[in-house]
């Protein structure tokens, strides 16, 4: 019981934690101030208040798939504004990267949406059952301490890095992230059928169980998925290729203007 | 990587944070699994005892076993005996290992097997969650301290990494504390190993500016000797010109342009003497007013010649500054106060102590400078209207520069103002006190 709570807190802050952690590491790298964390969580924590208190409003809508398509589209949201942030990393255009602060705020705000309701309905839930405080205590704050662990070393791992290599790491974690969100959001679609799947392509439960402590955790960071259905791996791909497609462009075109200017 | 201290403390709590919830969450599972182990046993056991039972007595005793227990005898497929709580049908498959069956709204370890010699079937089982919230409460309270003690590690590991970094604020301190000139190594063996590789660089550094500085004061002081000969035949020269009866306005350009050549020669020498004085610390105390009365005496002849007069004010103050060099500094402003006076002109200088500093004013009755140019007079080779200036003064534009020069070495600050008293330029340059002279 211990253990899936906490599994439930950090599938929720881990998400959270390991975008936080690579945004910050961005921020480090391009010379942006760090402060805009505060006003992304505190606009972040507000709005998932109001929106966990007004799901039972929201989940009538759409004939009650209401929940779940909203869900989906703030991960597709949250997928458009990472894939501005990757190829404003990679832009040639250094005046737009002043954007860049303004996407995060929103990124991140828009996740503690999505991830902070969550808790708070989950732990409005729990907390009514009598004698579960102290469990609910302890495994939130393991949840949020081993998923703000998990951050710091990863946003640490990355500032002490050498730009172009953090940069590298910095595209490749968002791409993974974006994609896993683009994955969640299909999931969600695919559970209030507004996405109709076949039969599963593939099966890795005997290598990563969704329902094991990895599989969760793998699910809340890169969308995994132990069954793919066919529809499910074209989104994945497509989605990915439509933030590596500019990328890939705005590298070459980079590369290009570099070996121009070379005497 | 801005702070080496949050990246410490970050790191480790982080560290031990995931560390302790690995082997947190391994101890879960492991007494979990031991759990499952003793319940397993004792399920065997229970089988047996029933099978013990079951070959002595033809009935079972009623509540044999508690409401955590449930089992089921068949003949065959006869359901020959059952516990209250148990079901109908067959609960779980009887080929001797453990299952963990739904039944009740909750959750059964189970184990079915065939008692030896004959077609009896026994199945026992547990309440899954009645052993499964008993480990659970024992981990739990085994595991609170190690989380909610994260916090006072966190301090804890925050002072550590506090104390460890202390030789390197020490080692800033020193440096922050040091004089511009103080170019002396730093004893290694005060730092930590870890240190040893900056303290060598720092080491070599100053020793490598040092001996810049000395080539620097070698090379102005070589060729400002070197240049005082020539100048010196230069100037016989154009002495013996003038016994010749050859006057022209030339050659008077000529005899101003050599003079104003050996004043920046002097000029140059002095700086020189002035930065070798400002390396050894002087912390001797010296009277600003006798130094400023000496400096009077030695000058008043050239004043008188120009028919001005001097005027000293005020009472003896102490200061720890080189007195040699302090004398420079009174005797360039006290010069420029005279030359830019007219004729018949007036010099007052005053000493006074003020908020704990000792203040020297001079002032004259010449044309002042104006407002615009206070700043930049201070610059070297700096003359108002620069080299278009059309007075008749001898000057270098190096003057005002070792003022300030020398008052930057020990500390001291100058300001211009206008002269109340006698409308021209005044002076004031101050000191930190050393006290006063009587004490």
């Amino acid at each position: 019981m211990l253990l899936d709570i906490v599994i439930i807190v950090l599938r929720e802050t881990l998400e959270a934690s390991v975008l936080i952690g690579v945004l910050l590491s961005v921020s480090r790298h391009t010379d942006i101030n760090l402060l805009w964390i505060f006003p992304a969580m505190i606009l972040g924590t507000a709005a998932a208040l109001f929106y966990a208190l007004s799901l039972g409003e929201i989940s009538e809508w759409f004939d009650y798939a209401g929940q779940e398509v909203i869900n989906a589209g703030m991960q597709y949201i949250i997928y458009a504004l990472l894939g501005c942030i990757v190829c404003l990393l990679f832009s040639l255009d250094k005046q737009k990267r002043k954007y860049l602060k303004g996407l995060m705020v929103a990124s991140v705000a828009m996740a503690m949406v999505r991830e902070g309701s969550e808790l708070f309905v989950f732990y409005t839930a729990f907390l009514s059952q009598p004698g579960s405080a102290l469990q609910a205590a302890t495994s939130g704050f393991i949840g949020l301490s081993v998923g703000v662990s998990a951050g710091v070393i990863g946003y640490y791992a990355l500032v002490t890095q050498k730009p172009p290599t953090a940069k590298a790491f910095q595209a490749f974690l968002l791409v993974l992230i974006l994609t896993g969100m683009a994955m969640q959001a299909t999931q969600l679609l695919i559970q209030v059928d507004w996405i109709t799947v076949n039969e599963p392509v593939w099966d890795t439960s005997w290598l990563v169980a969704e329902p094991s402590a990895t599989g969760q955790v793998l699910y809340a960071v890169f969308g995994y998925e132990a069954t793919p259905s066919l529809i499910e791996i074209i989104l994945y791909f497509i989605s990915m290729a439509m933030i590596l497609g500019p990328v890939m462009l705005l590298n070459f075109f980079t590369k290009n203007r570099n070996n121009e200017v070379k005497p | 990587m801005k702070s080496i201290r949050t990246y410490l403390v970050l790191v480790i709590l982080s560290v031990i944070c995931l560390a302790n919830f690995t082997a947190a969450m391994q101890g879960y599972r492991g007494s979990l699994k031991a759990a499952d182990r003793l319940v397993e046993n004792r399920l065997s056991e229970k089988a047996h005892i029933l099978s013990a039972f079951l070959d002595q007595h033809t009935t079972l005793p009623r509540g044999i076993f508690d409401q955590q227990t449930l089992y089921q005898i068949w003949d065959q497929d006869e359901l020959i005996a059952s516990s209250i709580n148990a079901p109908d049908n067959l609960f779980a498959p009887v080929d001797g290992n453990f299952h963990l069956q739904s039944h009740a709204g909750d959750r059964w370890r189970a184990v079915g097997m065939t008692l030896d010699q004959s077609q009896i079937q026994v199945i026992v089982a547990e309440k899954y969650s009645a052993y499964a919230s008993l480990t659970e409460d024992i981990l739990l309270r085994a595991i609170i301290p190690i989380i909610w003690v994260l916090p006072v590690l966190g301090i804890l590991v925050w002072l550590v990494i506090h104390i460890g970094l202390q030789p390197l604020k020490r080692l800033a301190n020193s440096l922050s504390k040091r004089e511009a000139n103080d170019l002396k190594v730093i004893q290694m063996d005060a730092y930590a190993g870890e240190l040893t590789p900056i303290v060598a660089a720092l080491n070599g550094l100053f020793s490598r500016l040092s001996e810049a500085f000395d080539r620097e004061r070698r090379f102005s002081s070589d060729a400002a000797h070197e240049l005082r000969t020539p100048l010196a035949a230069f100037k016989v020269n154009l002495h013996s010109l003038g016994k010749n009866e050859i006057q022209s306005e030339d050659l008077e350009r000529l005899k101003r342009t050599s003079e104003r050549m050996e004043h920046s020669i002097e000029q140059l020498l002095t700086l020189n003497r002035v930065a070798s004085a400002g390396e050894g610390a002087p912390l001797e105390a010296y009277d600003l007013y006798g130094i400023t009365r000496d400096v009077i005496a030695d000058m008043y002849v050239i004043i008188e010649n120009r028919k001005q007069t001097i005027e000293l004010a005020g009472d003896p103050l102490l200061l720890r500054v080189d007195p040699g060099s302090l004398a420079v500094v009174i005797r360039n402003l006290i010069d420029n106060a005279s030359k830019y006076s007219p004729k018949n002109g007036s010099i007052l200088v005053s000493t006074e102590s003020s908020n704990g500093m000792a203040i020297l004013r001079i002032e004259d009755s010449g044309k002042g400078i104006p407002k615009a140019e206070h700043a930049r007079v201070l610059e070297r080779f700096y003359r108002i209207g620069g080299d278009q200036n059309d007075s008749d003064i001898t000057g270098s534009g190096l003057g005002l520069s070792i003022v300030s020069f020398v008052l930057k070495l020990f500390g001291g600050k100058i300001n211009f103002f206008e002269s109340k008293t006698l409308g021209g330029l005044g002076v004031e340059i101050s000191f930190p006190s050393a006290g006063n002279s009587d004490d």
